[in-house]
C-alpha cells in the first residue's frame, strides 16, 4: 500500500509562496487503479512527483508497505525507484537513439536482469502491448499512440508494484487513447500492480477504481468510480490497436 | 557493458557534430603524433650521433674536463694500452677508441692559421661514421712508417689554406713538455661536420701522428663502446668504483648540442601539444555541453526510472571517452601514413641554425607517444564533459524533465 500523510508542497512564484499541496494524505492499497482529478496548475503533477520519489515534498510522510520513504538517501531512492517503480510521461520520455525494444529493455538493463529472461519479458510486453514487428524502430519511425504503449510497455516490463502516468492520454486522439487506456488497466491487472494517473480527461474516469480531485492544495476522494462495469465492458475487445 | 553499449548509441545521435569533434581530434592527434615524432627521429639522430662521437662511456684523467691544462695532455690518460687491453676483456665491451685533442697552427708554407685538431684510431672513422662526412678524397689509412702522416682537413679550413687533396702541410703544436714541434702531414680528403665554425678549424689525423707531433704516449680519453646501451649505467657504477683515479662519464656529459636540441624541442613541442590539447578539450567540452543540455530531459528521464546520478554521469564520460579515442584512432592512423609517406618521399629540411647540412624530413610513429598521447586525450575529454555535464546532472529530476 502507498499511504501518503499530510503532504505539504509549495513553490516561489516570483516574490510570493504558492501552496500546491496542503497536508494532504492518501491511501492506495495494492493493485488499485486510481485518478487524480483536477484543473491545470492544481498540483496533480506535483502529486504525482512525489509518489514517484522525483520531488521531495516540504513536510508530511510517504509510506510503501509500511516503510518511511521520507528516511532514505539519494542513492535508496533511485534504487527504489528502479526496482518498485514505473513511469508513463506525458509526452513518453522515449530515449531517441534507441530501438523500441531498446527503450523497453532499459528498466531491466537497469535491474541487470540477465539475457534470455530479459529477452521473454520483452517480446512478452511488446506482444502485449500490440507492437510486435516494429521493436526495431526508433521512436522517430513511430505514431504518438505507438510511442505511448512503448512507454507503457518500459514502465511494466519489470513488474513495477507501483506505475505512476502523468496525463497518458492527453497527446492521444479519442480511439488511440481509449486503447492505451485499456492496455494499462488490464497489464495492470494482470500484473496486481497500482496504478496512480494524473489527468483531466473524463474519458479515464470508467476504469478507475479510486478517483481523486485536487482543489485548494486538498484532495477530495469524490467515489469509486464504475471501474467493473467498464471490465465488463472491456470483456472479449482485446488490446489490440 | 550496457553503458558501453548506450554511449556508442549516444555517439550517433547529431552526426554532424560528432563528424566535427572527430576531425578535429583526429587533426590534433595527427599534428602531435608528428610534431612529436619529428622531435623524436631528429634527437634519436642525434643521440646515436653523440654515441658514435663519444662512445656509451668515456674515460679520461679526473681532471681532464673539468680544470684548465697549463700544457698539452697535463690531464692525459698515460697507460692507455693496458686499461684498453681490460675493458676489451670485458664481455659488455664491443670497442675501446684512444684519442688525443690538441691544437696549433697548421701552414701551407705561405699561410698559417689555427687549427683544432684530434688524433684518432683508425677504426672511429668507421665506428664513429658521420661524425664528420668526407666529401672529397679518402679517409685516413695505415701508411708507411717512412711515409708522411695523413690527415683530413675541414672543407672550409682547406679552402681557407687553398689546399687539395694530396697537397702537403705543416701542423705545428706544443708538446706536453712545452717546446715548439712541427710535423708534416699529407691532406687526404676533405670533411664537412655540418657546422661552418668546426669545418673551419678541423683536423682529423691519426692518433701516433698526433702523439708524435706533442711527444708523448698519453691519450685524452677512451672512448668505450658497449653491446647495449642499457649496460651503460650499471658498467659506469662498476668502473668507477674499480678506478677511482679516473672520471667515467655517459655520453650525456658531453652531448651539449644534443641536450641544448632537447631543451628547445621540449619547449617548443610541448607549448604547441598543450595548444592542440585545448583545441580538442575545448571541442569535446562544446559537443558534450551541447549534447547534454539538448538531452536535459531525458537525464531526467533517464533518472526517474531509477538510473544513479553517477552512472548518467559514468555514461556521458564514456560518450566524450569514446569520442576522444576513435578521433585519436583515426590521427594515429593518419599519422602511420604521414610518417610513411615523409620516409618515401625523403622531403630535405634547411639545415639548422648553426649548421650547414640539411637533413630529411622525417617523423618517427611510436607506440609508446601514440599510447601517451591517445590516453591523455581521453582523459582530458572525459574531464571536459565532466565539467559540461556537472551543472545538468546536479538539477532536481522534476526540472530536468520539464526542461525546455
Amino acid at each position: 500500500m502507498l499511504s501518503l500523510r499530510n503532504i505539504s508542497k509549495a513553490y516561489q512564484a516570483g516574490e510570493q509562496q504558492q501552496q500546491v499541496l496542503h497536508q494532504l494524505s492518501l491511501d492506495l492499497p495494492q493493485g488499485s487503479f486510481a485518478a487524480i482529478l483536477g484543473p491545470s496548475g492544481c498540483g496533480k503533477s506535483t502529486l504525482l512527483n512525489i509518489c514517484g520519489l522525483i520531488n521531495p515534498a516540504d513536510s508530511g510522510e510517504i509510506h510503501w508497505q509500511g516503510e518511511n520513504l521520507n528516511k532514505l538517501s539519494a542513492n535508496q531512492l533511485s534504487l527504489f525507484r528502479r526496482r518498485y517503480l514505473g513511469y508513463v510521461f506525458q509526452s513518453y520520455q522515449l530515449i531517441p537513439v534507441m530501438s523500441a525494444w531498446d527503450n523497453i529493455a532499459y528498466p531491466l538493463m537497469l535491474l541487470n536482469t540477465p539475457k534470455a529472461l530479459m529477452q521473454e519479458r520483452v517480446a512478452q510486453v511488446i506482444d502485449q502491448v500490440g507492437l510486435t514487428g516494429m521493436a526495431h524502430k526508433k521512436p522517430s519511425q513511430l505514431s504518438g499512440g505507438q510511442q505511448q504503449r512503448v512507454a507503457i510497455a518500459r514502465a511494466l516490463v519489470k513488474q513495477p508494484q507501483l506505475i505512476i502516468a502523468d496525463e497518458p492520454t492527453a497527446n492521444l486522439d479519442a480511439d488511440t487513447a481509449l486503447i492505451v487506456t485499456r492496455l494499462l488497466h488490464k497489464l495492470c491487472r494482470q500484473y496486481g500492480t497500482t496504478v496512480l494517473i494524473a489527468t483531466h480527461d473524463p474519458r479515464l474516469m470508467p476504469w478507475c477504481d479510486q478517483v481523486f480531485h485536487i482543489a485548494q492544495g486538498h484532495l477530495e476522494r469524490t467515489s469509486k468510480q464504475g471501474t467493473d462495469q467498464a471490465q465488463a465492458k472491456d470483456q472479449g475487445q482485446g488490446v489490440a490497436a | 557493458m550496457k553503458w558501453f553499449y548506450l554511449a556508442w548509441l549516444n555517439l550517433g545521435r547529431n552526426r554532424r557534430r560528432t563528424l566535427a569533434s572527430l576531425v578535429l581530434t583526429a587533426v590534433a592527434v595527427l599534428a602531435l603524433m608528428s610534431s612529436k615524432g619529428f622531435a623524436d627521429y631528429t634527437l634519436d639522430a642525434l643521440r646515436q650521433a653523440s654515441i658514435r662521437e663519444h662512445g656509451h662511456l668515456v674515460i679520461s684523467h679526473q681532471h681532464y674536463f673539468n680544470q684548465q691544462e697549463q700544457q698539452p695532455l697535463e690531464w692525459g690518460l698515460e697507460n692507455h694500452q693496458q686499461l684498453q687491453q681490460q675493458l676489451l676483456a670485458k664481455p659488455e665491451v664491443e670497442q675501446v677508441l684512444a684519442s688525443v685533442r690538441f691544437d696549433g697552427l697548421i701552414s701551407n708554407g705561405e699561410k698559417s692559421t689555427i687549427f683544432l685538431a684530434e688524433g684518432i684510431e683508425l677504426a672511429a672513422q668507421q665506428l664513429q661514421g658521420l661524425q664528420a662526412s668526407l666529401r672529397q678524397g679518402q679517409l685516413l689509412s695505415q701508411i708507411d712508417a717512412q711515409a708522411d702522416p695523413q690527415v683530413l682537413l675541414g672543407q672550409s679550413l682547406a679552402h681557407n689554406l687553398g689546399v687539395e687533396v694530396g697537397d702537403y702541410l705543416t701542423l705545428l703544436s706544443t708538446t706536453t713538455s712545452g717546446a715548439l714541434n712541427a710535423l708534416d702531414v699529407q691532406l687526404v680528403g676533405l670533411v664537412n661536420t655540418g657546422i661552418p665554425d668546426v669545418d673551419s678549424r678541423l683536423v682529423l689525423t691519426e692518433l701516433s701522428a698526433a702523439q708524435e707531433l706533442l711527444l708523448t704516449d698519453k691519450v685524452s680519453k677512451l672512448a668505450v663502446y658497449l653491446s647495449h646501451e642499457l649496460l651503460q649505467q650499471s658498467s659506469q657504477q662498476q668502473w668507477q668504483a674499480l678506478w677511482p683515479e679516473l672520471q667515467i662519464g655517459g655520453w650525456q656529459d658531453h652531448a651539449h648540442y644534443y641536450h641544448n636540441v632537447a631543451g628547445l624541442y621540449e619547449r617548443l613541442f610541448g607549448v604547441l601539444g598543450l595548444i592542440l590539447m585545448m583545441m580538442v578539450v575545448f571541442a569535446i567540452f562544446n559537443t558534450a555541453s551541447m549534447s547534454v543540455m539538448e538531452r536535459t530531459r531525458e537525464i531526467g528521464t533517464l533518472a526517474a526510472m531509477g538510473t544513479k546520478k553517477r552512472e548518467i554521469l559514468w555514461l556521458l564520460l564514456l560518450e566524450a571517452g569514446f569520442l576522444a579515442a576513435l578521433g585519436a584512432l583515426i590521427g594515429l592512423a593518419l599519422a602511420a601514413m604521414l610518417s610513411q609517406g615523409l620516409h618515401w618521399a625523403q622531403i630535405p629540411m634547411p639545415p639548422a641554425p648553426g649548421q650547414s647540412e640539411s637533413y630529411p624530413l622525417l617523423s618517427h610513429w611510436s607506440f609508446s607517444t601514440a599510447l601517451e598521447t591517445s590516453l591523455m586525450l581521453i582523459i582530458l575529454a572525459m574531464l571536459a564533459a565532466l565539467i559540461a555535464s556537472w551543472n545538468t546532472l546536479k538539477k532536481p529530476i522534476v526540472e530536468a524533465l520539464n526542461h525546455v
